[in-house]
């Protein structure tokens, strides 16, 4: 279990990435959602004890973030960019990696690094050297030295990003069965990422957070705020930009689903059951306006 | 202990998987060997291969540098790397491995110049223990610097995360090397921070010669490597202290107290450097302070007529084992100098680095004060007669440092070890009179040696000269009569001061030749083929002149030139640099068989004093008969013209009669007509009247000793039976 509480972090030069956050993240699939610049980053860096809260604490399993060297021995990382040293081959990096998570026994080491290579889809490439992978495939090897070791805890941060959609649901169903038993903390700001899997998910919004709880509360957000009707050209023209959730072309004009408190003006809207994106949605925008009222 | 062995692997493959690293060791090695094999067997191999270590080497740190801040940056504060700081691995392991490794190949390097300057020094035939010594010299130097500029560099890299780090690496090295050098150690003279530069190869000192070198200065070194180790870690911890600083550790409480050490063994590792420079310092002070130092505008108060004479020197000369001399000095003084210089006191200059322990004059101890270099000595009330006889024991070490001393900070004098330089003019044994050893710059801003301002002595004195206690022997312008395990002794006339050489030095001699060399290892090569032309040259000349009178004896060949100049003293010829070993053997044998030209400025017409164009023609009848050029080829300038220019020179002034023409074609035309018979007894009868140019200050006598050209044109008549010589 990982319990945050009253966890800021403040940049020298800039304001505050994170903002007296508290939660508590069970075991099982974690999602983090929140717009770009919402402080996800921040709180996994501090999470993998690559950078000091300014405040707070937290602790995982127990073990207070301030004793860094024992929690690095339980966690497996991938930030957001990910390189790897182009001169190696994909297992040579792994073997490294491997090692120097305390992996000795050089059998077990190499059984897992082919189970991990063949999870991650990279089994005919394990011999190349990195500077031949495409971004795609580099990122596939930053899962796999993530999951190396079997870390208690994995933190993933956009891991999606730059994967094809068949290497997306592989990936999910990878660490889908992964989290049996551990906890992922899985961050992304594609609500589809953590749809199907995700048990817990907290959203954070300008370094707080909004929401902490299930896939269902995430989902209530949108309730009564959903709509969908037809509108004319001009009229979309004259709808919020920020309230429109997805537009489609049909015989009578456009078919617009938005989110607000009335349908849309001029239009014969009705209500609709929210998905979880409009839960999301309805939820930053909530957070957004009560942020422009200066909530900050 | 695991994950550090995994790591130094990773940074090693690092480096040697590394196609274009791996090729510049081997082209290192190309260049060492390319040069240092290039070198001329007559050339100081020490010294060319210093020189070519100095810029290579330097060149090399750009490298270093450049590797040390890559390593860092491979993977620490790269935020695509971030995966890796992740992982449970200590900074500490990190950035020791990536050092060690970086370290490992850069001692390819090091084992490269090495290994080379010791083989070529071996297959020259160099004593093993000289060519390990020289070896290990560069091979520390090299190491010592990269290790440092390593760490440099690395601590660089993770300051600052931003890619401008390698511009900043960039000025690092040139700032470290040459602009330290140039401004803030030479042109600042703050010699203190040499031990911040980054290669002390670099540093224009006197460590590229094999003559006294880096060995005066070993203890500095020593001191200064220790200081730079220390360095070198407190910059490695330091770079791991910042690492911690950015990503968390719980071992916050070591990472700081581990800093502090460093810090601290850093600044006690300096003060053994510092005591250094500081008592270096301190006696530079002292003189600066010392009224009694006169400045470069009173020059006229010194006029040697003031002075007694010495006429002769009795010194027992005791070498301590802390470098320390005991030296009894017992001087024997005319009473009448002093007598007719109304003194009741006894005014001697003896160097202000060495105590006074005891005076006695007669059978009496006197009693003596000293100020600065001048010692005082009350005389007995008794007026001395005839011959007064005075004995002083003093006592002292040597290491007399000046800041900006031919423009690097030198010593002018020292004792230290085997290496030994104790010029005449710095007065380690009494002087007569208030002589100045140093003088005050004009405006008071530094000091110079007084040696320029020093009289000579119009005349010269018995010496007589003992060491003891010296594990080398030692070198001196006195004819060496006697030695023995540890023990030398010497006696003769000295006319223009007496100097003591010690060192690591080789004595050349050959056969029954009178003349001996004494140079460094390195210059053996080049000593042999000097001392045979030298010896062929004698052969030559001591075939037809008789009788032969050697005005010299030994060569010493130190090339050093930071301490001495080419000078003649006694019957020895320091040379310090070389162009030509033609040149210089015929230097030694012109001095050896014509002695000093010093007085040749007073000669104001030639047509009254010939005895320039009779030494002359001494080279001239050489050129010709042993060189086999003709008077036509030595007329168009082949030959030795720097010894015949008399000859041929052009001066309305003092030669409006071209009497040396006159003479060379006299001589040519009897060569030319087989008579070299006649014309070497007209030379050797000159020869034997005196053809030496003396300083007219150090023997008036034989300055005044013309030879008119009437005198010439009678003898040549003589021999030769009419004008044109028929």
């Amino acid at each position: 279990m990982i319990e945050i509480n009253h966890l800021s972090k403040k940049y020298r030069r800039g304001g505050w990435a994170l903002h007296d956050v508290t939660l508590t993240l069970n075991e099982g699939m974690v999602g983090l959602l929140g717009p770009n610049g919402a402080g996800k980053s921040s709180l996994m860096r501090i999470l993998a004890t690559l950078v000091p809260p300014t405040a707070g604490e937290a602790t995982i399993n127990g073990i207070p973030l301030r004793k860094a060297e024992d929690i690095r021995g339980m966690i497996g990382y991938l930030p957001q960019q990910f390189q790897v040293y182009p001169q190696l081959t994909g297992a040579e990096y792994l073997d490294y990696v491997g090692e120097m998570k305390g992996m000795n026994d050089r059998k077990r080491r190499k059984a897992e690094i082919d189970r991990l290579l063949e999870e991650v889809n990279l089994q005919d490439k394990a011999g190349k050297r990195v500077r031949t992978y495409s971004g795609g495939m580099k990122r596939r090897l930053g899962i796999a030295q993530a999951l190396l070791g079997s870390p208690q805890v994995l933190i993933v941060d956009e891991p999606t990003a730059g994967l094809d959609p068949e290497e997306r649901v592989r990936f999910r169903n990878l660490l889908t069965r992964f989290s049996l038993g551990r906890i992922v903390l899985l961050s992304t700001h594609i609500v589809a990422d953590i749809e199907s899997n995700c048990r817990q998910i907290a959203v954070l919004d300008r370094g707080r957070v909004r929401m902490s709880g299930d896939l269902a509360e995430l989902q209530d957000y949108g309730r009564g705020k959903v709509w969908e009707g037809i509108v004319s050209e001009e009229q979309f023209a004259r709808l919020d930009p920020m309230s429109v959730v997805s537009t489609r072309r049909s015989e009578q004009g456009l078919l617009c689903r938005v989110i607000g408190e009335a349908p849309p003006s001029g239009s014969d809207g009705v209500l609709v059951r929210p998905t979880l994106e409009d839960g999301y949605l309805a939820l930053l925008r909530t957070s957004q306006r009560e942020g422009a009222r200066g909530y900050e | 202990m695991n994950k550090w062995l995994r790591q130094f692997r990773f940074e090693w493959n690092m480096i040697f998987r590394n196609l274009w690293l791996l090729a510049l060791p081997l082209a290192f090695a190309v260049m060492n060997v390319w040069t240092i094999g290039s070198v001329a067997p007559e050339s100081n191999l020490f010294n060319e291969a210093y020189t070519f270590h100095a810029f290579v080497h330097t060149m090399t740190l750009g490298l270093v540098m450049l590797v040390g801040i890559l390593s860092v940056r491979r993977d620490i504060r790269r935020s695509s790397y971030e995966w890796s700081s992740a992982l449970p691995v200590p900074y500490a392991t990190k950035v020791s491995a990536k050092y060690l490794a970086g370290l490992i190949y850069f001692s390819i390097f090091t084992l490269i110049a090495a290994a080379v300057f010791a083989w070529f020094s071996a297959q020259r035939g160099i004593a093993p223990e000289i060519t390990v010594e020289y070896a290990l010299y560069f091979a520390v130097t090299y190491e010592i610097s990269y290790m440092v500029t390593l760490a440099l560099a690395m601590l660089l890299a993770i300051a600052i995360p931003n890619r401008v780090v390698y511009l900043i690496g960039f000025c690092a090295w040139m700032f470290g090397t040459f602009f330290m050098d140039i401004f803030l150690i030479d042109k600042a003279r703050l010699y203190p921070l040499q031990t911040f530069h980054l290669s002390r190869l670099f540093l224009v000192t006197n460590q590229p010669y094999d003559t006294w070198g880096f060995r005066l200065i070993g203890d500095e070194l020593l001191y200064s490597r220790l200081f730079v180790l220390s360095f070198v870690l407190l910059l490695l911890v330091a770079g791991v202290t910042v690492l911690n600083r950015i990503r968390p550790t719980k071992h916050k409480l070591a990472v700081w107290s581990v800093s502090a050490f460093a810090v601290l063994l850093a600044a006690l590792a300096f003060v053994p450097y510092g005591q250094i420079w500081q008592e270096r310092y301190e006696g530079y002070y002292a003189k600066l302070a010392d009224p009694t130092l006169k400045s470069l505008d009173e020059s006229p108060e010194w006029n040697s007529s003031d002075l007694f004479r010495i006429t002769e020197y009795d010194l027992n000369v005791k070498r301590e084992p802390n470098d320390s001399l005991r030296i009894t000095s017992k001087l024997t003084i005319p009473g009448d100098d002093l007598k007719a210089a109304g003194n009741r006191e006894l005014n001697l200059t003896l160097n202000r680095n060495f105590n006074v322990q005891k005076i006695r004059v007669g059978d009496n101890e006197a009693s003596f004060s000293r100020k600065g270099d001048q010692l005082d000595i009350k005389l007995p009330a008794l007026k001395p007669e005839g011959l007064l006889e005075v004995e002083i024991t003093y006592a002292g070490t040597m290491m007399d440092y000046a800041p900006g001393f031919q423009g690097q900070g030198s010593f002018y004098a020292f004792v230290k070890g085997d290496d030994l330089f104790l010029p005449g003019y710095i007065a380690w044994y009494p002087l007569a009179g208030h002589q100045p050893v140093y003088v005050k710059e004009m405006d008071g801003s530094g000091i110079q040696l007084g040696s320029v301002f020093i009289p000579h002595a119009p005349y010269s004195t018995q010496f007589k000269l003992k060491l003891a206690g010296f594990d080398r022997p030692l070198y001196t312008s006195l004819p060496e009569t006697g030695r023995e395990q540890g023990k030398q002794a010497f006696e003769g006339q000295v006319s223009e001061g007496l100097s003591l050489f010690g060192g690591d030095f080789l004595e050349l001699e050959s056969g029954d030749f009178p003349g001996k060399a004494v140079t460094t290892p390195c210059n053996a090569k080049l000593g042999e083929d000097i001392l045979a032309q030298w010896k062929k040259m004698y052969a030559y000349f001591s075939g037809w002149i008789h009788p032969f009178e050697s005005r010299l004896d030994q060569l010493l060949f130190l090339p050093n030139e930071n301490y001495m100049k080419h000078s003649v003293e006694n019957q020895t010829y320091v040379m310090t640099y070389l162009f030509d070993k033609d040149y210089a053997s015929k230097m030694l044998m012109n001095q050896m068989l014509l002695g000093s030209r010093k007085g040749d400025y007073l000669i104001e017409n030639m047509s009254e004093d010939v005895r320039l164009q009779i030494r002359g023609l001494m080279w001239y009848l050489y050129t010709r008969e042993e060189e086999g050029y003709s008077d036509e080829e030595i007329w168009q300038g082949s030959g030795n013209g720097y010894l015949i220019q008399e000859l041929y020179a052009r001066d309305e002034g003092t030669d409006p009669d071209r009497v040396g023409l006159q003479m060379v074609k006299q001589v040519a035309q009897a060569l030319d007509e087989g008579k070299y018979k006649q014309v070497k007894e007209v030379l050797n009868y000159f020869y034997a009247k005196g053809i030496e140019v003396p300083d007219p200050n150090v023997e008036p006598a034989i300055a005044d000793n013309k030879i008119p050209f009437t005198a010439w044109e009678k003898e040549w008549k003589r021999v030769m039976g009419d004008e044109n010589g028929n």
